[in-house]
């Protein structure tokens, strides 16, 4: 038998400490192991190919004929052997964060546009003729009048058929977005604007940026207010021993997307695989180490959000024999972390104990919403079936309790976006959801203009680390 | 009478796979419907595809219940066709009475309609079923309307929806509760199916003025003690995610069953441990390679301008949902290039056993397009055609799998 270990050759240090899932399979297919890039497993000598995948959906594979005592393959996406490798970047001059973003942020898909192909071409070939004029126009500061003279000469269709691409390009100009970060308990309504919010942005891309966010152990909301849409709200997953990364990439429709970094790779690597729906390869990371309780609970640097991702990981993927008690420890150990509770009680259901899950669950008004959708859906779920079921197995008190908890919550499971791993819901108010679009002037709500920092502060090549605030 | 498939006297108390399977197309209260119309209908208008993709899922399990890791024991159909549909399903139904002929299963034509009160009783007749033995596998398709009453709370409308003598929602299934009414019991020596596989091919909009109804008068379709241990594989595939619609092709059926089957025949395979009589590996789908394979699917479905996003919760461990019997079959293109230098090459692909598996010089069409089973490959191109240009021979493993469809390059420039 061969041992046989792995080696990352991405370009970031971050990507090589990654313990990807890996797959080893013989020549004709067949699945030998699955293991991760951190261990050393034993095989037969012979050929075989390792695979892995990443968040964003990147595949690569190597070949590597194992014989003697020990064996190292080298993984990484620039093997290229696999045409599907296409997509990736090979520019050189890729930063850090960058690469980072590549192979875990999510592809962007663009909505679907009712126009026929002929529309297209039309809109195409005119729109993007007078959108260059209205560009340039707008960088001459003369756009007002050009477009005056446009709306006047060109009839109704046009305007909404063949110079949407135009449109779209003063939209993107013009469009305002604006971030604001509130902190506190918004289900009891204790919460407040950071007013002294001053965030550096750094460039680390053409049409991204990235902010750095200390943590506090209290609730941090950070809302993205752009015109014309809802405004975004996202539990930020930081603590005050840890930060968090905020990724704003301006799509081609003049929108922002914002991706959220743990400072925890491997719960950073597991939350890119839920987000992409990508199972097999979560499955494979909560059954390795990095993301164990023993590793983020009991060892010297405590990762109560990490521990958070994989306890949910391991409740998605039905692996109670491996909760044990330590949920109880998450819950009992860091008494602001809300998912504790939301965790624990979920365990607790799963186990058939309902009473004690009843109480645990209605005291998330205690600490404030979830950091993670799947806490609000676990707690939803069940203050619904335990309200709504015959069974006289609860206390009065309890259920008055569970009443006045699923009234809290609601509102905000009304607007969630369940599909993000993270909680966002919509609503200029935090405290009070909704999925009311904006109006197109948003400076009257203050926070960072994104319009105004479209150089972007910082260099693309700068890899230092992004400033903290 | 709903149970149209009937194997269980074969099964000898083995386990085996119960299906539930609804499919709405005819709402009678709706317009058109020929029934005393709802207080309001929300815009729902009649459908055409819906109850035709409940066959065609009942219908595809027929076909495939060799590749099912047990066997089917039995078939619950509740449809209720547009008139359009009902002539397609009664010669379908009559084709799978001459399909199973001389197989000693009991078959019944009759599918019930798809309202309350056979669905309540099917539901209830179904969990009996997957209450015989833990290994059983359950598995409940609904195609039709569907709305929310709250975000995550999709409730299945019926064939009665809107009847204007009950509550506007009374005859619909919040679907939740069908969930939790599968629960293993508290009773740890009471058994239940421990893999529940759940499809809800229904759209997830909130109605407009839907709160002033009172929703306690949703029927309880499954009620029971709140459970015990739950250790079920009971993943959940929607053909939508919470407020937006799911679609069909008119008349044939949804788009979300109909990637799905593909993905269950072939784009969802993956492979096994296990290796066939010729040495090639064995493939499958399972809970987790089907979701990911659905997933890919949403990138087609965008393509057609349709605003659907299939969406999956695993909610437990991966499991088998077919074994296939081939490796999956994967659309691509092989090319040379530069594409110029193709008279001067024989292009040759053999597998991983070294089996030749194609060979052409010259390539043409090129580039040339080919269905490859899934698998390594190597490519080798070889100047054939002297006197010899500025080109190289070339030899590549690639990897070809589904859901994805390849794209081979000889680069012999």
């Amino acid at each position: 038998m061969t041992m046989l270990s792995f080696e990352l050759g991405f370009k970031t240090d971050t990507l090589n400490n990654l313990d990807l899932p890996v797959e080893i399979r013989k020549p004709n297919m067949v699945l030998v192991k699955r293991t991760s890039a951190s261990k050393t497993v034993e095989v037969s000598p012979g050929t075989y190919y390792v695979n892995f995948k990443m968040p964003a959906g990147q595949e690569a594979w190597s070949k590597v004929d194992v014989e003697g005592e020990s064996a190292r393959v080298v993984l990484s996406p620039d093997d290229k052997e696999d045409e599907s490798l296409s997509d990736v970047s090979s520019d050189e001059s890729l930063p850090d964060v960058s690469e980072v973003q590549h192979y875990f942020m999510p592809r962007h898909i663009p909505p679907p546009r009712n126009l026929s192909n002929k529309s297209r071409i039309l809109a195409g070939a005119l729109g993007g003729i007078v959108g260059a004029g209205l560009g340039y126009s707008f960088a001459e500061g003369k756009m007002w009048v050009i477009a005056a003279a446009a709306g006047a000469s060109l009839s109704p269709i046009l305007l909404s058929k063949a110079l949407e691409p135009g449109l779209a390009l003063i939209k993107r100009k013009t469009a305002e977005a604006r971030l604001r970060k509130f902190t506190g308990n918004v289900l009891m309504g204790k919460y407040s604007t950071d007013t002294e919010w001053r965030p550096e942005l750094l460039k680390i891309g053409d049409c991204s940026g990235q902010l750095t966010i200390r943590g506090e152990n209290s609730g941090q909301i950070i809302q993205l207010l752009q015109s014309g849409a809802p405004a975004v709200n996202v539990l930020l997953p930081a603590w005050e021993e840890n930060l968090c990364t905020v990724v704003l990439t301006k799509l081609p429709e003049g929108r922002y997307s914002m991706d959220f970094h743990l400072q925890n790779t491997a719960a950073d690597l597991l939350l890119g695989y839920w987000q992409q729906g990508l199972w097999q390869n979560a499955a494979s990371v909560t059954d390795s180490a990095a993301v164990s309780a023993e590793e983020l609970l009991y060892q010297k640097r405590l990762h109560p959000i990490a521990a958070s991702v994989g306890a949910y990981s391991l409740l998605r993927f039905g692996a109670l024999d491996r909760l044990h008690n330590w949920t109880e420890n998450l819950m009992n150990w860091f008494s602001w972390l809300p998912d504790g509770l939301a965790i624990r009680g979920e365990h607790l259901a799963r186990l058939g104990e309902h009473s004690e899950a009843l109480r645990v669950l209605c005291r998330l008004t205690e600490r404030g919403l979830p950091y993670f959708s799947d806490g609000l859906s676990y707690t939803v779920d069940r203050l619904r079936l335990y309200l709504g079921t015959s069974e006289k197995r609860f206390e009065d008190d309890d259920l008055q309790t569970a009443r006045e908890t699923l009234r809290l919550l609601e509102p905000f499971a009304a607007v969630t976006d369940f599909r993000k791993p993270l909680l966002t819901f919509t609503g200029l108010d935090p405290g009070k959801p909704d999925s009311k679009p904006l109006g197109r002037k948003l400076s009257s709500y203050g926070g960072l203009d994104l319009l105004r920092q479209s150089s972007w502060s910082g260099a693309a090549t700068d890899k230092r680390p992004a400033a903290t605030i | 009478m709903a149970l149209v498939f009937d194997n269980r006297s074969n099964l000898d108390n083995q386990p085996g796979l119960h299906a539930l399977i609804g499919g709405v197309s005819l709402y009678k209260h709706l317009p058109g419907g020929g029934g005393p119309p709802p207080e309001e209908d929300w815009e729902l208008p009649q459908l055409s595809a819906t109850a035709l993709t409940g066959y065609k899922i009942y219908r595809w399990l027929i076909d495939h219940q060799q590749m099912l890791p047990i066997k089917l024991a039995t078939v619950r159909l509740l449809l209720s066709p547009s008139a359009t549909e009902t002539p397609e399903i009664a010669k379908g139904m009559q084709e799978i009475r001459t399909a199973l002929a001389g197989q000693n299963v009991i078959l019944d034509d009759n599918y019930s309609p798809c309202n309350l009160q056979s669905f309540s009783d099917e539901a209830r007749a179904w969990r009996t079923d997957a209450r015989t033995n833990n290994l059983n596998i359950t598995f409940f398709y609904f195609a039709g309307h569907g709305i929310q009453r709250k975000n995550n709370d999709p409730v299945l409308l019926l064939e009665d929806f809107g009847n204007p003598s009950v509550d506007m929602l009374t005859n619909s299934v919040v679907f939740n509760k069908l969930f939790d009414g599968m629960v293993p019991q508290s009773d740890p020596s009471k058994q239940i199916a421990r893999t529940q596989l759940y499809f809800v091919d229904a759209c997830r909009v909130i109605p407009p003025n839907l709160s002033k109804y009172e929703f306690q008068n949703i029927s309880n379709i499954l009620t029971g003690d709140l459970g015990g241990v739950d250790n079920r594989s009971a993943p959940i595939f929607y053909g939508t995610v919470s407020n937006a619609k799911a679609y069909a092709k008119g008349g044939k059926q949804t788009l979300f069953s109909e990637a799905l089957i593909k993905c269950l025949e072939n784009d969802g395979g993956e492979t096994t441990d296990q290796e066939d009589e010729n040495g090639y590996a064995k493939w499958r789908v399972s809970v987790y390679s089907l979701s990911e394979a659905l997933n890919e699917k949403v990138a087609a479905i965008k393509a057609l301008d349709i605003d659907q996003e299939f969406y999956s919760i695993p909610r437990g461990q991966n499991t088998t949902i077919v074994n296939l019997n081939a490796p999956p079959q994967v659309d691509g293109m092989i090319e040379i290039e530069p594409g110029k230098a193709v008279q001067f090459f024989t292009l040759d692909l053999t597998d991983s056993l070294g089996a030749s598996v194609w060979s052409m010089s010259p390539v043409n069409p090129h580039p040339h397009p080919r269905r490859l089973p899934a698998g390594y490959y190597t490519i080798k191109a070889t100047i054939t055609n002297p006197p010899q240009p500025s080109y190289n021979n070339y030899s590549k493993t690639i990897l070809v799998k589904p859901p994805k469809d390849y794209w081979l390059k000889a680069r012999v420039g």
